[in-house]
């Protein structure tokens, strides 16, 4: 994996956006910017074009990130609570600092969340397979592109599907089926329901860094590798680590081959 | 976080406020709306119209939820800073009824321009806050008085204050309630403003103290 598409200059800016709380946004936050970061880290030395920073902005009033960042305390990820007013400023200060910004929202339909959605690259509407996350994904879906709209040009989205669980059930099937129903793309890859993604919030201690979690980290690589390349970017997964057991070892779960939905594939995912 | 954000950054971000702002008029009421299902099902409570019956309404709600506080004598009933403006929140009730301890100064230096609906309403709020006081129910007398007060009675004002006032408070032997003196004397300096003489020699005393 070289780097074929070089990094935008203009720093790229991810939302987690959701009318509706719980489901998923900072998990999927923490998550991504714990491997972004780890990936940026990785990159070879090149002379400071990287600035090696992941900037994560949390506009839950929850400060459910923050906390759990700072538990982390990530040398490559800097954590700075917002809200709606000073959104615009700390996403300005974001962007002269950091390679990649990411906007954690409240879940609620808000002020901030029309801000955040008009500066983004890509939103991503996290949802769990259940009758009242696809209502409010299609709403905030709806939100987010009204708001591109105004701004008078394109914001990528997805919604990606979260807490799917790792055995096959007919509600995720029937949910997938219900968001290719009402035209909204679907991320090809998931966050499945594993143990990891829980006691991280406890531990601060991404799925990479804990014993037994290959499987939630293979997980991560290719969310973070479809969340990149929905959003045009590419950075190079860390290949050393723990992608061969999670394919092999995981009998109904291989999560990176779930939840296409008949939606075209996006070109980059590693497979 | 470096930098002083320039000018024109500053007005870039205007415009772009200003450029989804039609979407944030309507987004903002879908988020109120989902928060509080139940407000759709029930009929408007705060109208303009109806200004006199919600804060009897609210008198009413207040009354009993400061019985409940009262029932805990152990558990202070207000928090020891800002006192008065957090038992106003979470009932909060009437616009006309907005804690003047938010001011700084009192808003209306002669209480003059009291209507009739608002006569008659400081007086049920004073009477229900007596009745309080005389069960030595001081929190729920101090969420009457203050309503009253807001309603522009100098009277209430002062009691208000009174129920704020540590001296008061020792006298009467009230307990589990806290004494705010900022508050107090937030609510005397308004009394004193509204023309009520008891209040201005009681925010004397209670400076006089504090200079101590």
């Amino acid at each position: 994996m070289s780097q074929t598409v070089p990094w935008p200059r203009n720093i790229p800016v991810l939302s987690l956006a959701s009318t509706k709380g719980g489901v998923g946004k900072t998990t999927l936050a923490y998550v991504l910017a714990t491997e972004i970061a780890r990936r940026l880290m990785a990159l070879p030395a090149d002379g400071g074009t990287w600035r090696r920073c992941v900037v994560c902005l949390d506009a839950d009033p929850n400060r459910t990130l923050a906390q759990v960042l700072r538990l982390t305390e990530h040398p490559a990820i800097v954590c700075v609570e917002s809200d709606s007013d000073r959104l615009l400023p700390d996403l300005r200060a974001a962007r002269a600092r950091a390679d990649l910004v990411l906007i954690d929202l409240e879940g609620t339909a808000n002020q901030a969340m029309l801000y955040a959605a008009g500066k983004s690259d890509l939103v991503l509407v996290p949802a769990q397979p259940s009758r009242f996350d696809v209502v409010e994904a299609v709403k905030t879906i709806g939100v987010v592109r009204k708001a591109a709209d105004l701004v008078g040009r394109d914001i990528a989205h997805r919604v990606v599907l979260s807490r799917t669980p790792v055995l096959r059930q007919r509600v995720a099937e029937h949910s997938r089926g219900q968001f290719a129903r009402a035209g909204l793309p679907l991320l090809p890859v998931e966050l499945v329901q594993r143990a990891a993604f829980q006691s991280m919030t406890y531990t601060g201690q991404p799925p990479y860094a804990q014993t037994g979690g290959e499987q939630a980290a293979a997980n991560v690589t290719a969310l973070a590798d479809a969340v990149l390349a929905a959003a045009g970017l590419d950075l190079p997964a860390i290949e050393v680590f723990a992608r061969a057991p999670a394919v092999s070892a995981s009998p109904a779960g291989s999560v990176q081959g779930r939840g296409a939905g008949g939606l075209a594939p996006d070109a980059h995912r590693v497979a | 976080m470096s930098g002083v954000p320039a000018i024109d950054e500053d007005a870039e971000d205007a415009a772009f406020r200003a450029r989804l702002a039609p979407l944030s008029a309507e987004v903002l009421p879908m988020a109120v709306a989902q928060t509080k299902p139940v407000a759709e099902a029930l009929p408007p409570r705060r109208g303009r119209g109806g200004l006199a019956l919600s804060v009897a309404l609210g008198g009413s709600l207040l009354g009993g939820g400061a019985l409940v506080y009262a029932t805990w004598p152990g558990a202070p009933a207000v928090p020891a800073g800002g006192a008065s403006t957090s038992i106003m929140s979470p009932v909060a009730v009437s616009p006309l009824a907005v804690s003047p301890l938010n001011e700084t100064a009192p808003a209306a230096p002669n209480g003059a321009a009291i209507s009739a609906e608002d006569r008659d309403m400081i007086a049920l709020l004073m009477a229900r806050g007596q009745t309080a006081l005389a069960v030595n129910d001081i929190a729920a007398a101090r969420m009457l008085f203050e309503r009253a007060a807001g309603l522009g009675s100098a009277a209430a004002a002062g009691a208000a204050g009174k129920t704020h006032d540590i001296a008061y408070l020792l006298e009467t032997g009230a307990r589990g309630i806290l004494g705010d003196p900022a508050a107090a004397a937030a609510w005397y300096r308004k009394a004193a403003a509204l023309g009520d003489p008891e209040a201005k020699a009681r925010l004397a005393r209670l400076e006089g103290r504090a200079a101590k």
